[in-house]
């Protein structure tokens, strides 16, 4: 598989503060690739400098094959990916059809390419009903999927998702996923994903954790697992067996 | 009690099952994961999976 984003060294500094300290990690196409990390560990300031909102400090990013920075490449790039931002960027007096017209026209589509582009992702995130219906009078649930509808018009081969689901219900965020995955398979596009929801990054192919602007984790969630987290096991005795006595001098506690 | 994996208790049970009443294998979580990462790093070095000869004789 071909690594779509290949990220070299990348650092970010802000004034004397480092924000990102020389990071490396590589994301494969068509892959859901989950980055983690606490508020303020690096990850937005990384998320910005992929998605080409701010400048790196040095390091390379190569982006579908374009270096960030170089030439035209900050646009081309641009065309490639969509991104779902925490907060909406969407306009509540506009219908959700004609906010979503207007990011088509802002990627240049002609009418044709946004018709069968609107078809398809109104396909997959259930637009019919809402279509007509200003975007600030949804639902957080419904706001969500013209957010990710926004994202898709152009039809980008790679989508950043920075925290899709923040403040949705269960069952929102799982139509939400539901969709994405069908997405993902389908056109084997390549998701980018943050999130504070960790059962959300148990469906990652790959995770990286940054901590302090630093990678200090990376692997599947079950390479992850073995190394960072216990099962548990949990046994009754019968009655005749001190359990307590017992569980203070077997040799399976961890110090 | 901790175990480094879901398999392990296989043979710690097998070894303790003359003795047992019920038992319940939990699955590590992501929570877990993230909350180690970000506290205490990598889990120790497990020594022995097997119980003791001594401490079957002590139960």
């Amino acid at each position: 598989m071909v690594d779509v984003i290949e990220v070299q060294n990348l650092k970010k500094n802000y004034r004397e503060m480092a924000a990102v300290k020389g990071i490396s990690f590589k994301v494969k196409q068509g892959s859901l690739f989950a980055f983690l990390g606490t508020n303020g560990a690096g990850k937005s300031t990384t998320i910005d400098i992929l998605c080409t909102l701010t400048a790196k400090t040095s390091g390379t990013v190569k982006i579908a094959g374009h270096t960030i920075g170089t030439g035209s490449a900050n646009d081309l790039i641009r065309k490639k990916i969509g991104v779902v931002f925490q907060d909406s960027i969407l306009d509540e007096r506009l219908t959700v059809y004609e906010n979503i017209w207007h990011r088509g026209v802002a990627y240049g589509l002609s009418k044709e390419e946004w018709k069968n582009n609107y078809r398809f992702v109104a396909n997959y995130l259930h637009l019919e009903d809402i279509a007509k219906k200003k975007y600030g009078k949804l639902s957080g649930g419904q706001r969500r999927r013209v957010d990710i509808a926004r994202a898709l018009i152009h039809r980008p081969s790679i989508l950043f998702l920075d925290e899709p689901t923040t403040g949705l219900d269960p069952k929102t965020r799982q139509f939400v996923w539901q969709a994405i995955q069908k997405l993902q398979e389908e056109t084997n596009m390549t998701v980018f994903l943050t999130t504070h929801y960790m059962e959300e990054a148990t469906m990652a192919d790959e995770i990286v954790v940054i901590k302090s602007g630093k990678i200090v984790a990376q692997g599947t969630p079950n390479q992850l697992k073995e190394r960072y987290a216990y099962d548990q096991l949990s046994v009754e005795f019968n009655k005749a067996i001190d359990g307590a006595k017992y569980l203070s001098s077997h040799p399976y506690t961890f110090n | 009690m901790p175990i480094r994996s879901t398999i392990e208790a296989l043979e710690i049970l097998k070894e303790l099952e003359p003795v047992l009443q019920s038992f319940e294998v939990i699955k590590g979580s992501m929570d877990d994961v993230f909350i180690r990462i970000n506290e205490e790093g990598e889990l120790p070095y497990v020594n022995d999976a097997k119980l003791s000869e001594q401490t079957l004789k002590s139960i």
